[in-house]
């Protein structure tokens, strides 16, 4: 037998993998041969110094560490970060993703009830008030501005909800309605009012962006309590 | 009877085995996964602290491998064995980390002075060879000396080798971590023995010289 073919079946026996026939041949092959007798002795004292090795132990924060790490795939999770899908979750976060969704515009809604009975923008309607007609009428609006005045001659009939600058839906009214619409705060040029509107819209998103930030600190306030309760 | 079809009570999670704790934790019993932790903590860290020759690494990447396993335990079949899954997830973060080493190699940055103006002075980045086996130092003692050489077995073998020689591993499970065929398995632990061998025998030659003074 050649001495590759011994040093293979060596390492079929260091498996348990050679039956004993093969094991009878390797026997009598190292009694022949030195060399292969010697690389036989250097790996088995090799290989059981290697399997001698001592078992190593973790740190003691080890299991809080796993788990702290969980905790922040979690959260990444939660907060749909590339690359990341939820096992179990899913079906979970998309209930509370809903719930909070709704809870969210509810709050929104009631500070902005809030703001408006609060009169934060009392300047601004008491303008409208001074401007415009007892009547609701469009009728001090620049003559030449046909155009603009074709757009506010709809203004007393209507009566459906309408996107304006201090509040986010008014229901207008009759005469009252016209009153506080802030179509009717035209007291210079075309410009001048979509200036006003403008800086008006700009305060109302600086404010709705604070009350984001307010929810998102909610949200991710009970995300972490909900986690919390969920973690191993 | 799956472990979820069992009655809410208070079931014994020592008592399971680890594919019936993982069931359960795919039904969201989290307390099942911080017993197969407890099993295998110690175990993986060994494993990869062989591999990796540094145990903070090692404490790094268990950690990563149990946190992958808990997030993608929807994933596990237990037509495998869980610990062929954890020992895969585990080899497959370290062969990434091997790959991204090789793209960037270990470089320092120096401050070169030059003496012919003020200002000639320029950062020069040099490969940080601190950390490689190959520096020898001093004789150490028989476990870091087996330890080094274990480091030295090149990275294509050195899974298959300690899967086997020291995780005791069949020949099947180390396929099935490695993603080889059986045949190359085979091949890589032997390669791998010889090249330990070549490492360690004028080691453990030396020593018993000494023992032999001794007596």
């Amino acid at each position: 037998m050649k001495c590759t073919k011994a040093q293979d079946l060596y390492f079929w026996s260091r498996d348990d993998r050679l039956d004993e026939a093969g094991r009878m041949e390797l026997a009598r092959h190292l009694a022949q041969c030195p060399s292969c007798a010697l690389f036989v002795r250097e790996m088995d004292e090799s290989l059981d110094a290697a399997r001698s090795l001592p078992h190593l132990e973790v740190s003691e924060g080890f299991e809080w560490n796993v788990k702290r790490r969980i905790l922040q795939e979690k959260s990444k999770l939660m907060r749909g970060e590339p690359g990341m899908l939820a096992f179990r979750e899913k079906r979970w976060m998309s209930r509370f993703a809903f719930g909070a969704a709704a809870a969210a515009a509810v709050v929104a809604a009631f500070a902005l009830f809030a703001l408006q009975r609060t009169g934060t923008f009392e300047p601004q309607v008491k303008e409208i008030a001074r401007q415009t007609s007892p009547s609701g009428s469009a009728s001090r609006l620049p003559a030449s501005d046909d155009g603009l005045a074709a757009d506010y001659s709809m203004i007393g009939s209507y009566t459906g909800l309408r996107m304006v600058s201090d509040n986010i839906f008014t229901a207008e009214r009759g005469a009252e309605g016209v009153r506080q619409s802030p179509f009717q705060f035209v007291a210079g040029s075309r410009e001048d009012s979509l200036a006003r509107e403008n800086e008006l819209l700009k305060r109302r998103i600086g404010r709705l962006e604070r009350q984001i930030m307010l929810l998102n600190g909610m949200l991710d306030k009970e995300r972490m309590q909900r986690l919390n309760m969920s973690l191993p | 009877m799956r472990p979820a079809e069992l009655p809410q009570r208070k079931i014994d999670f020592g008592g399971l085995t680890d594919e019936e704790l993982m069931l359960l934790v795919q039904e969201g019993r989290n307390q099942a996964f911080d017993v197969l932790v407890g099993r295998y903590k110690n175990r993986l860290f060994t494993y990869l602290c062989r591999l990796l020759g540094n145990q903070d690494e090692a404490e790094e990447f268990a950690q990563e491998a149990f946190v992958k396993a808990y997030i993608h335990a929807d994933k596990y079949r237990t037509i495998a064995r869980f610990s062929t899954w954890l020992y895969t997830i585990a080899t497959n973060l370290v062969r990434n980390r091997v790959r991204n080493v090789k793209r960037r190699p270990a470089v320092v940055s120096m401050w070169s002075e030059d003496s012919s103006g003020e200002d000639a002075g320029k950062w020069m980045e040099i490969r940080d060879d601190s950390n490689r086996p190959d520096f020898e130092a001093e004789r150490r003692n028989l476990n870091e000396m087996v330890q080094e050489a274990i480091e030295k077995i090149p990275g294509k073998y050195r899974p298959a080798f300690v899967l086997r020689e020291m995780d005791d591993l069949s020949y099947e499970e180390i396929a099935a971590v490695t993603g080889l065929k059986l045949g190359t398995v085979r091949s890589r632990i032997n390669r791998g023995r010889a090249h330990f061998r070549r490492t360690v025998a004028p080691f453990m030659e030396k020593d018993h010289d000494t023992k032999r003074n001794r007596t």
